[in-house]
């Protein structure tokens, strides 16, 4: 054998140890990444896991939390709607304002006479009309929910009740007395689903019912005379070319509004 | 030529009868009352049967003769309020009770006072039990007050203090009133009137901070405690004094002007302009986050207010889109009202066509601004200036020297210069109303006027072929009487040789005053 060959000389054997040891610091450096990797993922998990599940249709294990994002969307959509519709999903007797039908509460054909209600129960027409609106949802979100836990194993029994919807004080409230039971290892059971909004909407139709008040005895209402006692409360009135006006009641604080037409005394 | 007063009244009123259906745009007699019509309304009477929807009820008659139209009052029974002129289909279809009485009839639909905690509110019995269900309080009914603003001055505000009492062993306090403190059910309670948290011989471990708050329904700014408890009205000047910390007192730092943006004093007024809210970039305050907010339209720009002025809260001025230079009502133009509430200027048309126009006062240093009707109509049956020009009764102005002449047939003859027999002048409308004049030229008929110019030509100037000389009436010939016949012609409304609100001029200007003079 000739010298260096076969053999390891001596440069070789320090430029191989050298090289062996960069590539064991190599080695731990990718070793202590991972690590730090995997101890990451165990805490994201643990943190974003209730989240986790329910972006991944995991399952949730609390029913009530699941209607109530099931139906959060739509039950905000149908509130936003009749809000600028004057209190009906699909508006019969309306005039176009700003690319939405405006349902009028008060109205006469005639010039100089005094209107007529057209819905003198705003709050209660309301109230149905979101129902209406958010039935077929609150359904399929039941559905959804029990298909879900009857994968997971879970004996489902579901009592359905009546679904309700309240307008109250600085809040919009959809209640649904629908009995829930599930039955694994244990029973859970839930008597009742609700859902609360954030809105101002209960105060915005009294007001305006205060002002189909003063439209059908006077012809007009005082806008001034509402922003004065409610300081956060802006009315607006809009005149339109047949003598129609629309008002818009604006919460100033939330951005919450309800608007509607009258024509009364049209001159 | 002469003319009757009486019949000339009669035919003004059968014109201006006419020019109201103009205005209307609708013949006057509806003939069926329906349920509801076509296009979804309830209880309109309409020109045809065919605009009724055929599946409710419609009968050729005025609605308030039909049991199905019959106006009355819808009773909420669950909100205990009650809307008068409600027909009953309209009541019922939402389960409201209906009743054929009016609403001051009605023993459900009376008002009283009702008193929920602090508050009060002049409404029915039913409402008061029900708000009171909903705010979760006891509420007191008083019959015996019938007028709203004795209602609400009424309001007692309940004295608060200290309601102290101990928690995990600590002993703690909440700001309340003594009935709240009582029924709290907490232990070791003991109330404390007139006294804040933060009195040191209370004991409690609530301590005052430099800290703000706002308080629902109140427009002040008030100090904070450790406990979140309000304390009293800031003052940046007392929040080291131990006294301010100790009892309720009101504020002394008031500059009787709401204090607007005031870095040392939270005694805000919603009246005179300003609330509690929190300070934005630009506002700042000695202590704490919230200030005294500026409710003034301190941004508005327009022609209206001079520069460096702007209009107060609550303050409402009136407005005009005519385009500044131009005359008031014109064609296109109306009648604005401003209002500027809680810094925000809106703008309130008065009416289409200026069938309103605005009004305004400031002799109080503060402005106020009414639309009310253009009481233009009756101008045209005055005959005298005294009748006329009354204010209190209508929008008119006297014309001297022209009147409207009819003639023995009572036939409309123009506009005629006053002689000793006839009206010395003619009333006519202050405010031109507006109207569709591209659809009908309605009362602009009344603003033609004839002038028979006489000439004269002697038979020498015959045969010198020289022009005829007028001799009566040569006044018509010139600028003035044309002018003054325009100007006639533009009060009764949107009538004339003028321009339109945005200065563009009418398309037949040129043709004010066609003369027909003899041949030479």
């Amino acid at each position: 054998m000739k010298s260096g060959e076969g053999k390891l000389g001596k440069k070789d054997a320090v430029a191989s140890t050298i090289f062996l040891k960069k590539n064991r610091r190599g080695q731990v450096t990718i070793f202590i990444i991972i690590a730090i990797m995997i101890v990451a993922l165990g805490l994201l998990v643990y943190f974003m896991y209730p989240k986790l599940k329910t972006t991944l249709g995991i399952g949730t294990k609390d029913p009530v939390g699941y209607i109530q994002s099931c139906v959060e969307d739509d039950i905000k959509e149908a509130t936003e709607t009749v809000s600028l519709q004057g209190g009906s999903i699909s508006p019969e007797h309306y005039i176009l304002y700003d690319d939405a039908k405006v349902e009028y509460l008060c109205y006469t054909n005639e010039y100089y006479k005094l209107c007529t209600v057209q819905q003198a129960m705003l709050k209660q027409h309301i109230e149905s009309e979101i129902k209406n609106k958010i039935n077929q949802k609150v359904d399929s979100c039941f559905n959804s929910l029990k298909e879900d836990y009857e994968k997971r194993g879970y004996n489902f029994q579901l009592k359905t009740g009546t679904k309700k919807v309240e307008l109250l004080p600085k809040r919009v409230i959809a209640t649904f007395d629908y009995s829930l039971t599930l039955t694994k290892e244990n029973t859970e059971k839930y008597t009742s689903f609700n859902f609360i909004l954030d809105n101002n909407l209960y105060e915005l139709v009294a007001i305006a019912e205060s002002i189909v008040e003063s439209e059908t005895l006077q012809g007009d209402a005082e806008t001034t005379l509402y922003m004065a006692y409610y300081p956060d409360l802006k009315v607006e009135k809009k005149i339109k070319e047949d003598g129609t006006k629309i008002y818009i009641l604006t919460d100033r604080n939330k951005g919450n509004k309800f608007q509607f037409a009258s024509r009364s005394n049209a001159f | 030529m002469h003319f009757k007063m009486a019949e000339k009244k009669i035919y003004a009123f059968c014109i201006f009868f006419m020019f109201l259906i103009f205005l209307t745009g609708i013949v006057s007699a509806a003939f069926f009352c329906c349920e509801k019509t076509k296009g979804g309304a309830w209880c309109q009477s309409m020109g045809s049967e065919s605009d009724c929807d055929p599946n409710y009820g419609r009968v050729q008659t005025s609605c308030d003769a039909t049991s199905y139209c019959r106006l009355g009052t819808c009773i909420n029974q669950q909100e205990g309020n009650c809307m008068p002129n409600t027909p009953q289909k309209v009541c019922e279809e939402d389960r409201g009770f209906w009743s054929d009485k009016k609403r001051d009839d009605l023993p459900q639909c009376q008002l009283g006072c009702c008193l929920i905690g602090e508050q009060a509110a002049f409404v029915t019995h039913v409402a008061c039990n029900r708000l009171g269900s909903l705010y979760g309080t006891n509420v007191s009914y008083r019959t015996n007050i019938k007028d709203e603003l004795q209602c609400l001055a009424s309001a007692t505000s309940y004295e608060k203090g200290a309601c102290v009492y101990e928690e995990d062993y600590v002993r703690t306090c909440k700001l309340t009133t003594q009935k709240a403190c009582q029924d709290s059910g907490l232990s070791k309670v003991e109330f404390h009137k007139g006294y804040l948290c933060t009195a040191v011989e209370l004991g409690t471990n609530c301590a005052p901070t430099e800290k703000t708050k706002c308080v629902e329904n109140k427009d002040e700014v008030y100090f904070i405690d450790t406990c979140n408890n309000i304390g009293n009205v800031y003052d940046s000047s007392k929040v080291k004094d131990v006294a301010y910390w100790t009892k309720i007192q009101e504020p002394t730092c008031s500059d009787n002007a709401g204090n607007k943006n005031s870095r040392s004093c939270g005694d805000c007024d919603y009246y005179a302009g300003s609330i509690c809210k929190g300070k934005k970039i630009g506002e700042s305050t000695d202590y704490g986050d919230y200030i005294c907010k500026n409710l003034d339209c301190t941004e508005y720009k327009g022609a209206d207010f001079d520069l460096g002025s702007y209009p107060r809260h609550g303050e409402t001025w009136c407005a005009t889109d005519t385009k500044s230079g131009q005359a008031n009502n014109l064609p296109g133009s109306s009648y604005y009202r401003m209002v500027c509430y809680n810094g925000e200027v809106t703008i309130e048309q008065c009416d289409v066509f200026r069938q309103k126009i605005c009004i305004e006062n400031n002799s109080l240093g503060f402005g106020i601004a009414n639309c009310r009707p253009n009481l233009y109509l009756d101008c045209f049956g005055q005959n005298n200036s005294d009748d006329c020009l009354l204010r209190e009764e209508r929008d008119c102005q006297w014309i001297k020297d022209y009147y409207f002449y009819y003639d023995a047939a009572g036939t409309f003859g123009g506009i005629q210069k006053s002689n000793s027999s006839s009206p010395a002048g003619m009333c006519v409308p202050l405010n031109a109303p507006g109207m569709a004049f591209w659809n009908e030229g309605g009362i602009c008929v009344l603003g033609s006027a004839q002038c028979i110019v006489k000439y004269e030509r002697g038979l020498i100037d015959k045969w010198g072929k020289k022009p005829w000389k007028p001799i009566e009436n040569k006044e018509c010939l010139e600028a003035a009487w044309a002018n003054k016949m325009n100007d006639i012609c533009m009060s009764l409304g949107d009538c004339g040789s003028k321009v339109n609100y945005i200065g563009q001029e009418g398309y037949k200007n040129k043709d004010v005053v066609k003369t027909q003079a003899p041949e030479v």
